[in-house]
């Protein structure tokens, strides 16, 4: 009986080996607001399009993005002291070569923090502690990145000014 | 009026049992063979095991009512009695002085036992599944398609008697049915006695069993492990009465008992192989035919349970075997986990194997951890060994032996109990083969000794290890006078949960639970994390939001120049033998464009194909997991009309550290290409809010309307804190409470 009982199952479990299923008809909806950002964005992460909110392009080499003249990234925190802002950036040669110096304007909550100029192109990073007054607990905050003199778009394509790798904040040791 | 409707109950359930019994003994000439003591026991045990076929087959018949049960009951009990008993019985030696000295021991104890027994059920799973089950048949007119309680495709024909019982007594018959079996055990080791000139010893064994702490919670409440001693111990003794007259009649009551051991619990499987053994070893050549007689017996008891459990859920012997019978109801890592647990109770030995050393005193005396303790007497156990010198010995320790196996696999104590009828008999024996004179003082010293150590009041004083045992004889509760509802609600903290759950959830609606309630007080269905493999899906749902390494974190990216696919497959490459292989959501891309599945798509998961929809419904709060440990060669493909693609993005939680995969894809008609390894990602910050209300959501998906946490709990109500801190970001809303208890709606 045993036996019989073995092959039965056996049999049964041969029967089932190919089950095939299908992808549900609809694909589940992640309401937008549920979509809280984090306090801190690489570019090539891969829900990183959910901290965009204008000016920041398709992701390149799997590690940077180009930014227009104006960047604009939604940062969730929770708190807002004992932080540090961090940016990893490159000014292109492209854009010094054809505009000479420009000027980078970081701004949070739309109020400016901080203004830098650079005559050469390269790579860049800035970590540095975060003014608490110019940021909100437990609520988005909006962190600007501007250049003055972006290049034109080609063929009508938008407007291309530095390069981001990330940005963001962090607690401070 | 309670009282007589539980008295009625018990009272009808065993006058139908052993009235078919007799109709047994008498027809297959059994009868003529069996003393007056003899043909009580074997009628109540073989009429027991018939009557569990008859309710069994009423319930798959939807038949269960009251009034069946009444009617059917009355046509098999006159049937039975209307045949007129041939033959006097057999004479066996009268009881001796020495043997009525356990009298007044044994009637003590069963003025304990028989308080609890007729008092309201209380007992974890008594109240829990094993009652809760019988109540829900008896709502629902019989079996129905559960495929979400493990304890559902467990063997239950004690559960079928019960449920004879409960229909007309509710559940103070039930129980009182156990306890009825209990005390034919004791009149079963009496008659041995006689029978086999070992009377003095038996009384003694009798008060050995009947006191020790573990059998009188087990058997004053509607577990089973008193009912399967009494059968296995039936099979034992039906076999060496038969070794004694050699006679073919009591080839199906040997069948009868040792199938029914089957039915009543699947460790019962033993008594089938030792019956056949044991007729082998006797027999030798000749053995054929009584073993196919047995056999043959013992399948009316042992094939309906298989087939009813194919029919439900594919594998017969469900909820076990799970590797060997693939289904989609229980999870091949339960099985582990599960398994895991039952040898390891509160972690013993969990990471030192010489914490089973402790075992001895454990099982004996203190009980806490193995739940229950059959009393500091058995630690002598070894001193049985002198019933070796004796043939009757030498086969009473090999039923011990054997009937002792099933608790290497579930070392809970009352596991032991149908091996302790014989090992008490056993360490009797030792102490009758002394001198005479010796004798009767020692045994009057060892049995009075277990007795007094053993009554409650005074293991309160010894033990203080809380283990599962009676504390009184609360016969106030018993004959109720203290209402039942008011003696639940102060004895039992389940039984207010449950009355929350009935006010405030509607008929018919369902509720999940990380832990089990008390279902035999609710006629609500509460589905329990762990009881089934959707149950553990909810639950994975729930955590991954909560836990940190089940959130799809990880991001495992191939690309390829862009072409048309037919089908591609990842093949998992490593073994582990604790982490399992999951998938959150597989993204599929041309160029930046993602293509979204389509149901036309089929997917092929190997194991567990049944949940492959989960990595592609584009939800973070499910994943497809394999549920089995890492195996080289599990894979999860998925197949297309020709579609151009050029990249595949798995998004995979961390809980699997050793898992890795490699990607194949297949052109249209071509053969598959293995390709490089991927990128890896990390996503520090999955939507973990979102993935709240996703998880909550799924549990409406499955049907299910209320979610139960216990904030005190332990194990998977860890999600319990979690919910509370804000049930509106799950998308539920409280709907009561009681104690840490909270009840909530889901409001998606």
């Amino acid at each position: 009986m045993r036996a019989a009982i073995v092959s039965c199952g056996l049999l049964l479990a041969g029967c089932r080996s190919d089950i095939a299923v299908s992808p549900p008809a609809e694909q589940q909806k992640i309401p937008p607001q549920l979509l809280a950002a984090g306090s801190f964005v690489q570019m090539n992460q891969t829900n990183a399009a959910r901290y965009f909110v204008s000016g920041i392009y398709g992701l390149e080499d799997n590690a940077w993005r180009w930014a227009g003249r104006q960047a604009i990234v939604k940062l969730r925190l929770k708190e807002t002291e004992k932080l540090k802002f961090q940016m990893k950036y490159a000014v292109p040669r492209q854009v010094i070569d054809r505009n000479g110096p420009v000027r980078l304007r970081i701004l949070f909550n739309e109020k400016l923090w901080e203004e830098l100029r650079y005559s050469t192109d390269g790579i860049f990073e800035i970590d540095k502690p975060a003014p608490a007054r110019l940021l909100k607990p437990d609520a988005d905050n909006l962190v600007t990145i501007e250049i003055d003199k972006p290049l034109p778009g080609e063929n009508g394509g938008p407007e291309m000014g530095f390069i981001l790798v990330h940005v963001g904040f962090q607690p401070t040791p | 009026m309670p009282v007589l409707a539980i008295l009625l109950g018990c009272g009808l359930t065993l006058a139908v049992a052993c009235a078919l019994g007799r109709w047994l003994l008498i027809r297959c000439q059994a009868w003529e063979l069996l003393s007056r003591g003899e043909r009580g026991v074997f009628s109540l045990g073989m009429g027991a095991a018939l009557l569990s076929n008859v309710v069994f087959l009423l319930c798959a018949a939807q038949l269960a009512y009251w009034p069946v049960f009444l009617g059917v009951g009355a046509a098999l009990t006159v049937a039975g009695w209307w045949r007129r008993a041939p033959g006097a019985p057999v004479t066996l030696e009268a009881g001796g002085p020495s043997a009525w000295l356990a009298a007044p021991v044994l009637l003590c104890y069963g003025y304990l036992y028989l308080a609890n027994a007729l008092a309201p059920e209380i007992s974890p799973d008594g109240a829990g599944y094993h009652l809760g089950l019988v109540s829900r048949y008896l709502r629902e007119r019989g079996f129905s398609h559960i495929t979400t309680h493990l304890y559902a495709m467990l063997s239950q024909g004690m559960e079928m008697l019960y449920l004879y019982a409960f229909a007309l007594g509710r559940h103070s018959a039930a129980k009182l049915l156990h306890f009825a079996l209990l005390a034919a055990t004791v009149a079963a080791m009496i008659s041995f006695g006689r029978r086999f000139q070992v009377l003095p010893a038996a009384a003694t064994a009798a008060v050995f069993y009947f006191c020790s702490p573990v059998v009188g919670a087990d058997g004053a409440s509607t577990y089973n492990d008193c009912a399967l001693a009494f059968f296995l111990f039936l099979t034992f003794y039906l076999l060496l009465i038969w070794d004694q007259t050699r006679s073919p009649a009591l080839w199906a009551p040997i069948g009868v008992a040792a199938g029914f051991c089957f039915s009543i619990k699947y460790t019962g499987f033993l008594a089938l192989p030792f019956a056949l053994g044991f007729l082998a070893w006797k027999l030798r050549r000749e053995w054929l035919g009584p073993a196919a007689a047995v056999t043959a017996a013992a399948s009316l008891f042992v094939i309906p349970w298989l087939v009813k459990n194919a029919i439900i859920s594919g594998n017969p012997v469900a909820p076990f075997f799970n590797q060997l019978f693939p289904n989609p109801y229980f999870h091949v890592s339960f099985e582990r986990i599960y398994l895991f647990f039952m040898r390891h109770y509160g972690g013993l030995a969990e990471h030192d194997w010489r914490e089973y050393l402790r075992l001895p005193w454990e099982v004996a005396v203190a009980g806490g951890a193995l739940q229950g303790l059959v009393g500091p007497l058995f630690l002598l156990a070894p001193a049985g060994l002198a019933a070796l010198r004796r043939p009757l010995g030498r086969l009473i320790w090999l039923a011990a032996v054997i009937f002792a196996l099933p608790w290497l696999s579930n070392i809970g104590t009352r596991f032991l109990i149908p091996s302790l009828v014989f090992v008490s008999l056993s360490m009797a024996m030792a102490i009758w083969e002394t001198p005479r004179r010796a004798a009767l003082p020692l045994a009057i010293l060892v049995a009075g000794g277990h007795a007094v150590g053993s009554w409650p009041s005074v293991i309160a004083r010894w033990n203080h290890r809380q283990p599962w045992r009676l504390h009184d004889a609360p016969w106030r509760a018993a004959l109720r006078r203290e209402p039942e509802a008011e003696y639940l609600a102060r004895t039992l903290p389940g039984y207010n949960v449950a009355k929350m759950i009935e006010q405030q959830v509607p008929a018919g609606k369902r509720v999940f639970a990380p832990e089990g309630v008390s279902e035999a007080y609710c006629e609500r269905e509460v589905v329990v994390s762990y009881q089934c493999a959707e149950c553990e899906l909810l639950m994975d749902h729930l955590l991954t939001p909560v836990v940190h390494d089940f959130a799809p974190q990880w991001i495992f990216r191939w690309e390829w120049p862009e072409q048309e696919l037919a089908a591609l497959r990842l093949i998992q490459t490593r073994a582990d033998p604790v982490e399992m292989w999951s998938l959150h959501e597989l993204l599929l891309f041309a160029g930046a464009e993602r293509r979204t599945p389509l149901p036309a798509w089929k997917i092929r998961a190997r194991p567990n194909p049944w949940d492959g929809a989960l990595a592609m419904d584009g939800s973070p709060a499910t994943r497809w997991r394999s549920w089995q440990s890492l195996e080289p060669g599990m894979r999860f493909q998925v197949d297309f009309p020709a579609l151009r693609l050029s990249a595949l993005e798995a998004q995979c939680s961390s809980d699997q550290q050793q898992m890795a995969m490699e990607l194949e894809i297949r052109g249209p008609g071509g053969d598959w290409k293995r390709l490089p390894a991927p990128v890896k990602q990390t996503d520090p910050q999955p939507p973990r809010e979102a993935m709240k209300r996703l998880a909550a959501g799924e549990l409406r998906r499955h049907g299910i309307d209320y979610l139960l946490t216990d904030l005190g709990g332990q194990g998977m109500n860890l999600i319990g804190p979690h919910i509370a801190q804000d049930p509106g970001a799950w998308g539920l809303e409280e709907v009561g409470r009681y104690g840490p208890f909270r009840l909530y709606a889901v409001v998606q």
